[in-house]
């Protein structure tokens, strides 16, 4: 059934990009021309409308290319139209997806044996050429409308070796752990398809995924349908809309007015109106996203590891997820999640104003302590209300704060100028990997504060490289402890990620990772 | 009206214009932000950040940088989204039939609601009907559109259910967000048409008219509303301007694919490129809109004279 909303949706008039995608018709036919704009007839919803899902999101992911725009938003809605060589199930554990089975072969080798008779949306054979062309699209660095970041997730790969249409071998420059990993962030692209459209690809954009793009409009939405071709098991779905609402209580009117069936970013406040509503539940699950005040470690007075306590000491963990997450968020108990490999779960540091004071008073600072701390507004779950908290918090234990909040665009460029002493800040490991989860204590420090020990670099450095799983956690843990109790940030909390889901919908759960992914996901009539 | 008046007036926009693109040039800039920074991420290395820079042409003085955004604009090109990486021509392309939509549509609506209820709260001056009206107006202009926006979708969305919260598509869904752009433009002709038509209303060859033994339609309409018209004009050419320059707030309340929220996706990640194009384009429609405003003025008042 489909109703007048969702019919008149159907029928929008604006110009939009059409994806004409046919398989088997030949590559010629199938890739739309670029620029081939207009008002075109309404979307094919008529068959199969019963299984139509229409999720709410809270942001427009860019590009339907998915070397453009690295965002958390992106890598879900595009993980339906792209696939990588491997992925992680529910469970976090690294399993096959375009590849099915690889192995490290030396120290700087990884060889994957790819998953044969898999075609994309055109048509297009996935084989060795595509890999290599994906990894080299993004490593090239001729391609201008590739964003670096994804570069820089697989930064270590040196060259992709075809050893046959369906076994590569990847060369690293270093030996590395991680690399399967971050390759759960590269979706792989057709080589012909993408290097005849180069910077137009947005508007070919064909994948091997289960869902192919119907159309996306910029800022409207973006309308997914079954790939009939597809390998693996058909989506429960055999459509998803995702609507592009940015505005929060527009997002939750939709839910609410049954417009759409789930949406991200249920702000905190409207939680108990979705859990006590009939028709509605909440869905949330900590994510892998944990949140903690930053500063400059190379700079006074942080450079004292008795101030670094103090502030952890001072920041009340518990009050600020009760009052401001209604309990949703977890308590870090480590720089990383528990689900990430390497965890060691740490005692917390405890809110002990107190104790805070008399640690600022053993540095020096018994007389008063002056902080810029900056925090920014609408990035993260209720930003400027735990930024607002902290505030009274440091004040509490006597340190002199000036607060400055700043939308997040003003904020990274004044946190990267030094023009705070102090930030809050938030970090997803998108890939669950030790490495990534980590790399802000050693390979990236800035963004982290500059914390520099080199015992910790030299265990996160040899823990990606000895070939042994094992060893390599050992290694891991003992870097975590080294870390926390360096207290090179105030750590706080995981963030919760929530979701606003009609009472009919099933087949969906959040996930640590932050991903939401619908292919089991289905609307009961 | 003369040539030599157009051809004066076409001339002063075009000189304007160019300030304008150093206005709009400069101004994108003054912005806190930097766009690399902001595309490349946390983990950007200097190199990286410098690459990127340089790829951009954000390496260069502004006044080299000024240099070839005019030499682009002459050869009819805007330039490349930093975020989007396609043309910044086809992004506004794509959202402006939209905004175009809606722009019309509340103009539509406020044109046609206000200056009727403008004609008749004049006539009707001190009745009860004026007062009401005269409140509501005031109402209307005080209304913050945020606000606005959010009640009528939980009245006519949610808990009635008539209109679709939110998205483009078919005529119900511009119904919400042209009935809050416009509360305010509605408000606004009300009032205006009504001081204008009190004025007109009281001169002596209103009187005459009258006196003649004209129909009070001749009248109001042949005479009075002619002459009441250039504030009316003025001021839906420059709403008119407004809207276009995308309506920020009401688009992004509902989630309306136009100017509106390409600008402030374009403000966030700070895209010079995209926003200068945006800017550049409210201005000209702008300029335009004051052209012809002014080339109507003569034709609604053979008094202005331009020689």
């Amino acid at each position: 059934m489909t109703d007048p909303i969702e019919q008149g949706f159907q029928r929008l008039s604006t110009t939009r990009r059409k994806f004409v995608t046919a398989t088997g018709l030949g590559l010629g036919l199938s890739v739309t021309a670029p620029g081939a704009f207009g008002a075109l007839s309404s979307s094919t919803a008529g068959a199969q409308e019963s299984s139509e899902l229409l999720f709410g999101v809270s942001s427009d992911p860019v590009s339907m290319d998915p070397r453009v725009y690295p965002v958390t938003i992106g890598f879900s809605i595009l993980r339906h139209v792209y696939e990588p060589l491997a992925f992680r199930n529910d469970a976090m554990e690294t399993v096959p997806v375009l590849a099915e089975s690889w192995e490290r072969i030396d120290d700087l080798t990884w060889e994957f044996k790819l998953r044969q008779g898999v075609t994309f949306h055109n048509g297009e054979e996935f084989n060795a050429a595509s890999v290599q062309y994906t990894i080299d699209s993004l490593l090239s660095g001729e391609n201008s409308w590739v964003n670096p970041q994804f570069g820089g997730y697989i930064a270590v790969i040196d060259e992709v070796e075809a050893v046959d249409d369906h076994t590569v071998r990847i060369h690293t420059s270093t030996p590395s752990n991680a690399l399967v990993a971050n390759l759960t962030l590269i979706g792989m692209l057709p080589p012909v398809a993408a290097a005849e459209a180069g910077e137009d690809f947005t508007n070919v954009a064909v994948g091997t995924g289960p869902y192919r793009i119907d159309e996306y409009v910029a800022n409207s939405h973006i309308a997914l349908t079954t790939y009939e071709g597809y390998w693996g098991d058909p989506p429960a779905s055999s459509q998803i809309t995702f609507r592009i609402l940015p505005e929060d209580a527009t997002r939750l009117a939709s839910l609410e007015a049954g417009e759409v069936h789930v949406v991200n970013n249920l702000p905190i406040d409207a939680l108990s109106r979705f859990e006590e509503s009939d028709e509605t539940q909440v869905l949330s699950m900590p994510s892998n996203r944990i949140m903690f005040v930053g500063w400059w470690n190379d700079k006074e007075p942080f450079t004292d590891i008795r101030v670094r306590q103090a502030f952890n000491h001072a920041i009340d963990k518990e009050t600020i997820n009760a009052a401001l997450f209604g309990g949703l968020a977890q308590i870090a108990t480590a720089p990383i999640h528990p689900s990430i490999r390497g965890y060691t779960e740490m005692e917390p540091y405890a809110y002990d104003p107190e104790l805070a004071r008399s640690l600022l008073a053993e540095a020096g600072y018994g007389d008063g302590l002056d902080i810029a701390f900056g925090y920014p507004t609408g990035r993260y779950l209720m930003d400027r209300q735990v930024g607002e908290a902290i505030v009274g918090m440091l004040t509490e234990v006597g340190i002199n704060v000036t607060p400055e909040t700043a939308e997040w665009g003003t904020f990274f460029n004044n946190r990267a100028d030094l023009k705070y002493d102090a930030w809050l800040y938030g970090f997803g490991a998108n890939t669950m990997d030790p490495d990534f989860a980590l790399q802000w204590f050693w390979r990236a420090p800035a963004a982290g504060g500059n914390y520099d020990n080199p015992e910790v670099a030299e265990l996160l450095a040899q823990a990606d490289a000895v070939a042994d799983i094992d060893e390599s956690t050992a290694l891991y843990q003992q870097a975590v402890e080294i870390i926390w109790n360096d207290a090179p940030w105030g750590f706080m909390y995981f963030q919760p990620d929530v979701f606003g889901a009609s009472e009919r919908l099933s087949g969906f759960a959040p996930r640590v990772d932050e991903y939401f992914l619908l292919f089991d996901a289905e609307v009961s009539e | 009206m003369s040539s030599n008046f157009l051809v004066s007036r076409v001339l002063q926009s075009l000189v304007v214009l160019a300030g304008l693109t150093f206005l709009v040039f400069a101004l994108v800039r003054v912005v806190p932000g930097d766009p690399v920074r902001l595309l490349l991420g946390d983990q950007a290395t200097p190199e990286q950040i410098e690459q990127t820079r340089k790829d951009f042409g954000l390496d260069e003085s502004i006044i080299v940088q000024y240099g070839y955004f005019l030499g682009d604009i002459a050869r009819g090109d805007l330039g490349t989204s930093l975020r989007q990486r396609q043309p910044v021509t086809d992004l506004i392309r794509d959202a402006l039939p939209s905004t175009l939509k809606l722009a019309l549509a509340s103009i539509g609506l406020s044109v046609g609601i206000g200056v009727p209820l403008g004609i008749l709260t004049a006539v009707k001056r001190g009745s009860a009907i004026d007062s009401v009206v005269m409140s509501a107006t005031l109402f209307g202009q005080a209304l913050p559109t945020f606000w606005w926006g959010i009640v009528l979708i939980t009245i006519f969305s949610v808990s009635l259910r008539w209109f679709p919260t939110s998205g483009s598509g078919g005529w119900e869904h511009l119904v919400l967000p042209a009935v809050t752009l416009s509360t305010y433009v509605l408000a606004l002709i009300v009032r205006l048409t009504r001081s204008a038509m009190v004025e007109v209303l009281t001169q002596d060859y209103v009187r005459t008219a009258r006196a003649k033994g004209l129909s009070e339609r001749v009248v109001l309409f042949g005479h009075a509303l002619r002459n009441a018209a250039i504030p009316i004009v003025t001021i839906i050419g420059l709403q008119f301007g407004n809207l276009i320059g995308g309506a920020v707030i009401t688009e992004t309340v509902f989630a309306w694919p136009g100017i509106g929220l390409l600008a402030l996706n374009a403000i966030n990640s700070r895209d010079y490129p995209l926003l200068q194009a945006i800017v550049l384009l409210s201005a000209v429609t702008f300029l335009t809109i004051n052209l012809i405003i002014d080339l109507l003025y003569s034709m609604l008042d053979p008094r202005i004279r331009h020689g």
